[in-house]
């Protein structure tokens, strides 16, 4: 080990451009490569205060369409249908219905300024699914969710923006023109929780029950969504069995009037949620999804490893004598191939934790990684318990092994293979 | 019983235009703790001779048996592990490993052994050290080392895993005649204090006649 780490110091002085060019090779490619897992797995990784997406499911959209197919309809889909597809199912432990989508509000407090602030409409149970930490007051209670009062919960900066300081229960505000008061206050999250990120959280109230005048759709269609906290061990395909029979249900009542259901495999994991199209009509195609970030991740992983595997090789060209040598005093073979991989896999970890360091530093600060993730010209920053984990290490250490293993065998092998006279005689 | 053997050695060098015969019929016994040297005209085989003694090369033809055991049919592993056993090397140009210092050069037999703590094989490379004088150098690395001092660490490679067969191709012949009275002098001391079997290439004759038998070739062949 100790001669390993020798060696290496010994072959940077001597050979420092070779041995510079292969270090900033490696960095370059974990870095690259980290940053293309970060930010694949930030969509996916729990953190406040979407901590629970091992267990969240979400269901939104609807889709229905004429039986001799001439006519699809798709879209948000209403409180009367989100409520018959996801309420009360089995292996369901918390319930939330919700806006589909989160949206801009002007606020304002008590501070002079009028600003922006992204907007949910949710109830009781969200609070319940999601961990938004209360710093000041409370949450809503289910009644007051269920009915028309006007009170709002707010994050940490809009509550600063809006009155110069962080506890505001219990002062008015101005959303949207209209008068609310702030009954509690929870820290900031990133805009990356998709799910739940918001400012300003509204009740949601008491929808309309839509009446037998309406047409399809105002009956069917809207923009409500429903997140759902699966049971410990519960599988979620048990969960989609279940929406899918309900399914069934609704198109009794929608087949007289000319329609049929399209079942588009939800509730949606966050697997499928953190997918870049995810449509109304569409049923999300997470397998081909996966082969093409394997197939990028395959990539990202090869082509550097050739590079660096020609680097290695002249590395080791100015080594032939030394390994006939060491071959001399019986090192045999096979020891020559894992000496190498092992002094190579070293420069690689070296190379690799710079590279991850930039990564997290890169993902942390250059918010247009996640342009295609964001709400409304927000300002994205992800948490740092998404983009440094133990997880984000586990990658990096064997992005570098794999990476190691794929330059140094060849050179490595060829090594082994020099007849050892004629490597002694090396000119 | 002789400790190196050959019987009917042949080496043919075939390359796409030419064949080289290197050597040809050669029969040769070494005996144990003799100190044989080989002379010849450049390009005669004495190298090539060396190599295959070393077990470095595999002759054309003939069997080589060194310690009464037959090499032949060795795999790389098992010559691997008799070379490191039985068997030291000196260069002519030292082939000393240049990023490592002077007891790491040392130590290189001893890490392909098993069975000795890295405690041991520190013991015995202070040892050897101390023997061929070297220690006051012994974190320096090969470049900052004169030519002789290189041949005396080089030595001490040779013998620091105690072989009973030392093989040096011409340890003198890049080396002033002074440094190279003095390898002399410790190949004789460990050919007598150890007993070690040393064959010698050389193209000095003074040198050769100080050794037990010289060991004449001419065009690969033994012709006294
Ligand atoms: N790898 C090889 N391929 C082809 N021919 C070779 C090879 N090695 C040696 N030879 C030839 O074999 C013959 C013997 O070479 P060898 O190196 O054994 O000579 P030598 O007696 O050691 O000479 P010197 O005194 O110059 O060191 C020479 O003719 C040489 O050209
Ligand atoms: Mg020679």
């Amino acid at each position: 080990m100790k001669q390993k780490i020798r060696q290496i110091i010994y072959d940077m002085r001597r050979q420092p451009l070779i041995s510079g060019v292969t270090f900033i090779a490696t960095v370059m490619s974990v870095f690259l490569f980290m940053i293309v897992a970060i930010t694949s797995r930030v969509k996916t990784v729990p953190f406040a205060p979407e901590s629970c997406r091992d267990r969240l499911m979400v269901g939104r959209y609807f889709n229905i369409k004429e039986p001799n197919g001439n006519s699809d309809n798709s879209g948000g889909a209403s409180y009367y249908v989100i409520k018959q597809l996801y309420d009360g199912l089995e292996g369901v432990e918390q319930t939330s219905f919700m806006s589909q989508d989160s949206y801009n509000v002007p606020v304002h407090g008590t501070e002079n300024e009028t600003f922006q602030a992204t907007a949910r409409t949710v109830d009781a149970a969200f609070f319940k699914i999601f961990d938004h930490e209360l710093i000041a007051g409370r949450y809503f209670t289910a009644a007051e969710s269920a009915s028309d009062l006007p009170v709002v919960v707010i994050s940490e900066s809009t509550a600063r923006k809006a009155f110069g300081k962080a506890d505001a229960t219990g002062m008015p505000i101005t959303l949207n023109h209209k008068k609310y008061t702030v009954i509690g206050v929870v820290k900031d999250t990133s805009a990356l929780a998709t799910t739940a990120h918001g400012d300003v959280f509204f009740t949601f109230g008491t929808p309309a029950t839509p009446a037998q005048s309406d047409d399809i759709w105002s009956i069917y269609f809207g923009g409500v969504a429903a997140a759902l906290l699966v049971k410990d061990g519960v599988d979620f395909q048990s969960i989609r069995d279940q929406v899918k029979a309900r399914y069934a249900n609704l198109d009794t009542e929608l087949k007289p009037q000319g329609w049929e259901t399209v079942y588009h495999e939800s509730p949606y994991d966050q697997e499928v949620l953190a997918m870049n199209i995810v449509g109304s009509n569409v049923t999300p195609d997470t397998s081909g999804d996966r082969k093409m970030r394997y197939v990028l991740y395959a990539i990202l992983l090869i082509v550097p490893a050739i590079n660096l595997s020609n680097l290695l090789h002249s590395r080791m060209h100015k080594r032939i004598t030394e390994i006939g040598v060491r071959r001399a005093f019986g090192c045999t073979r096979s020891r020559i191939i894992t000496d190498i991989i092992w002094e190579n896999f070293l420069i690689t970890l070296v190379g690799g934790l710079v590279g991850v360091a930039l990564g997290v530093i890169f993902a942390m600060t250059y918010s247009g990684l996640y342009e295609n993730m964001r709400t409304f010209g927000t300002e994205v920053t992800p948490a740092i318990s998404s983009v440094l984990n133990w997880g984000t290490i586990l990658i990096a250490v064997a992005v570098c092994f794999v990476l190691n293993i794929i330059s140094a065998s060849i050179p490595a092998w060829q090594a082994s293979r020099l007849n050892p006279v004629e490597a002694i005689n090396n000119k | 019983m002789p400790i190196i053997s050959l019987s009917g050695i042949e080496k043919v060098y075939r390359t796409k235009e030419i064949e080289t015969t290197a050597l040809e019929n050669v029969n040769l016994d070494v005996n144990q703790g003799e100190f044989v040297s080989i002379m010849g005209p450049s390009g005669c085989g004495k190298s090539t001779l060396l190599n295959i003694i070393g077990l470095l090369d595999k002759p054309t033809k003939g069997t080589v048996t060194l310690l009464g055991q037959s090499c032949d049919g060795l795999t790389d592993r098992q010559l691997s592990h008799f070379r490191n056993a039985n068997l030291g090397f000196v260069f002519q140009s030292f082939h000393l490993i240049p990023s490592l210092d002077v007891a790491a050069n040392v130590e290189l037999p001893l890490i392909y052994r098993s069975g000795l703590s890295a405690r041991q094989r520190k013991e015995r490379v202070e040892q050897v050290l101390e023997r061929l004088e070297m220690t006051h150098r012994i974190h320096h690395l090969p470049s900052q080392l004169s030519g002789g001092q290189c041949q005396r660490v080089a030595i001490a490679r040779a013998i620091v895993g105690q072989p009973q067969i030392v093989l040096a191709d011409e340890p003198t012949g890049n080396l002033d005649s002074k440094m190279g009275a003095e390898v002399m002098g410790l190949l004789h001391r460990l050919n007598k204090e150890d007993g070690t079997t040393i064959v010698m290439v050389t193209h000095n004759e003074a040198q050769a006649m100080e050794t037990d038998r010289i060991v004449r070739f001419f065009d690969g062949r033994i012709i006294g």
